[in-house]
């Protein structure tokens, strides 16, 4: 073929119309991409895409590479061809969730999630000393062969394998090096939780420090918002979402009120209350963990016969709202 | 040759039909990688290329680790500034402590159990060194699990209505 003839009769219809043509023509004729999966012609694809890439077509080379790319995933995928022999090597996709450590079977600790590291196995190591996690099947966890792998969810797994394991289960290995925009999540990350995470300040405030610290980090396409306008409680978290470039700020409950709502939960779920034992109940723990006394709220009549009282505590409002549920539904 | 033939139509006609779907795709498995100044594509053939890296966006591959390594000069290491408990949080998925467990030990950040394939599957729990909570829904939001989550407490069963509900935690 000449790779130079451009082809007659090929127009370029707006990428509209094209779009939904192309997506019927996917969805109905799945075999056409299987057939291409395993049909791999790397130099016919190179002259395809070369020949189509004409200077006064320049402007659509961004949107031809990219959907060749995406042909030649969705032709990995259906076909399964990937080269697993090599090394392949991402970032997990939600770089602060933290990892999974594999820990040994017979000790109880099942999965073990632990922060994010740059360096996974020696974390893993470090976890094990930590939690006393000291041999897997007699080997001592400190010689033990550790492997890092990025599993299909995104999240790194450490395994006690040996270093094909991630090929031979299809999964990618963890990048050695971090991405700057890694590194400046990590920064960012480890600034809020100072500023936000272990202090109690308001959620309106913690939003204005997030944004000013997403503004020194240069990161613009993370978006700041509120989860919610009515604050729960005066204290603040935050939560970014990596993948979505999103950073949202949740209002919480103080700690101490949190402590009142536990004494008091499991207390009233245990036992079957009246409201008056359950009113006592809540001025005692307030009390003692000095907290100001809050209004309490009657919701029906606590007269009723064989019913035990339930609380809803607010902690902005400084109420807390008594009411009744069936006795059967207290555990004997 | 009829499938290379086959397979040539197949790429020329999708070079015409690209979706906002599929581009979306090509942007998060990024399988097209740039290999010393041209593109490979790594579903087929990584020819010389031995070490590949991405960072989710781009794709870039070299001909031995050491270069792939070397090549990369923004090094650094994520500190792991969140820091652990000395005695993890133990969620089971049956009570009594019973079928799968997850263990956590990252503190002052929430948790959400999704993440871990542990979302609704809380049915009993064991609380190591430092206090927690647990939560009805994703990102901390309320209700809270109203029993006791303090240091050192444990549970043989959740409390009526929580039973396979907790969707994230904090832990202190």
């Amino acid at each position: 073929m000449n790779d130079n003839v451009d082809y007659p009769g090929m127009n370029y219809p707006d990428f509209t119309a094209f779009d939904e043509l192309a997506r019927q023509v996917i969805v109905t004729t799945p075999q056409l991409w299987t057939e291409f999966a395993d049909a791999p012609d790397q130099t016919l694809i190179d002259r395809t895409i070369t020949r189509l890439v004409s200077p006064t077509r320049r402007r659509r080379w961004s949107r031809l590479h990219t959907f060749i790319a995406a042909l030649l995933v969705s032709g990995a995928v259906v076909g399964g061809g990937f080269a697993a022999a090599d090394l392949w090597r991402t970032e997990p996709a939600q770089p602060l969730s933290g990892m999974i450590c594999s820990t040994p079977e017979d000790s109880g600790f099942g999965n073990l999630v632990y922060p994010p590291s740059a360096d996974p196995v020696a974390a893993c190591r470090e976890a094990y000393v930590l939690l006393g996690i000291t041999d897997f099947d007699g080997v001592p966890a400190s010689e033990v062969t550790l492997t890092a792998c990025i599993t299909k969810t995104g999240l790194t797994q450490v395994f006690a394998n040996t270093e094909d394991v991630c090929s031979r289960l299809g999964l990618a290995y963890p990048a050695k090096e971090q991405s700057t925009r890694t590194r400046k999540l990590a920064e960012l990350q480890e600034s809020l939780i100072e500023k936000i995470n272990v202090v109690c300040i308001d959620q309106d405030s913690a939003l204005k420090i997030a944004q000013s610290e997403v503004e020194r980090l240069k990161l613009q396409e993370i978006h700041s918002f509120l989860f919610s306008r009515d604050p729960v409680g005066p204290c603040s978290r935050f939560i970014i979402n990596a993948a979505k470039n999103e950073l949202g700020i949740i209002s919480v409950n103080s700690w101490t009120f949190n402590l009142l709502m536990q004494r008091v939960g499991s207390s009233t779920y245990l036992n079957c209350w009246s409201f008056e034992i359950t009113e006592r109940l809540i001025n005692l723990v307030t009390d003692d963990l000095s907290l100001t006394p809050l209004k309490i709220l009657k919701s029906d009549s606590p007269s009723l016969p064989n019913r035990c009282t339930r609380v809803l505590f607010f902690e902005m409002k400084k109420e807390a709202w008594l009411f009744s549920v069936p006795q059967e539904e207290i555990p004997q | 040759m009829k499938s290379k033939v086959f397979g040539f139509i197949t790429v020329f006609t999708a070079i015409f039909l690209a979706t906002p779907h599929l581009t979306q795709a090509a942007d998060v498995n990024s399988q097209l990688a740039d290999f010393e100044g041209s593109f490979i594509d790594l579903s087929k053939d990584w020819g010389e290329a031995k070490a590949c890296w991405s960072d989710g966006r781009t794709t870039e591959c070299f001909r031995t680790e050491s270069q792939m390594d070397s090549q990369i000069d923004q090094r650094f290491t994520l500190k792991a500034a969140v820091a652990t408990c000395a005695t993890s949080v133990k969620l089971y998925s049956n009570t009594s402590y019973g079928g799968s467990v997850m263990s956590l030990v990252t503190r002052t950040v929430p948790i959400n159990l999704s993440a871990y394939g542990f979302d609704n599957l809380t049915s009993s729990y064991v609380i190591g060194s430092c206090s927690a909570l647990f939560y009805d829904y994703a990102n901390n939001v309320s209700p809270t699990y109203p029993g006791s989550t303090n240091a050192n407490s444990s549970a043989a069963s959740m409390l009526t209505g929580w039973d396979n509900r907790v969707s994230s935690i904090y832990i202190n």
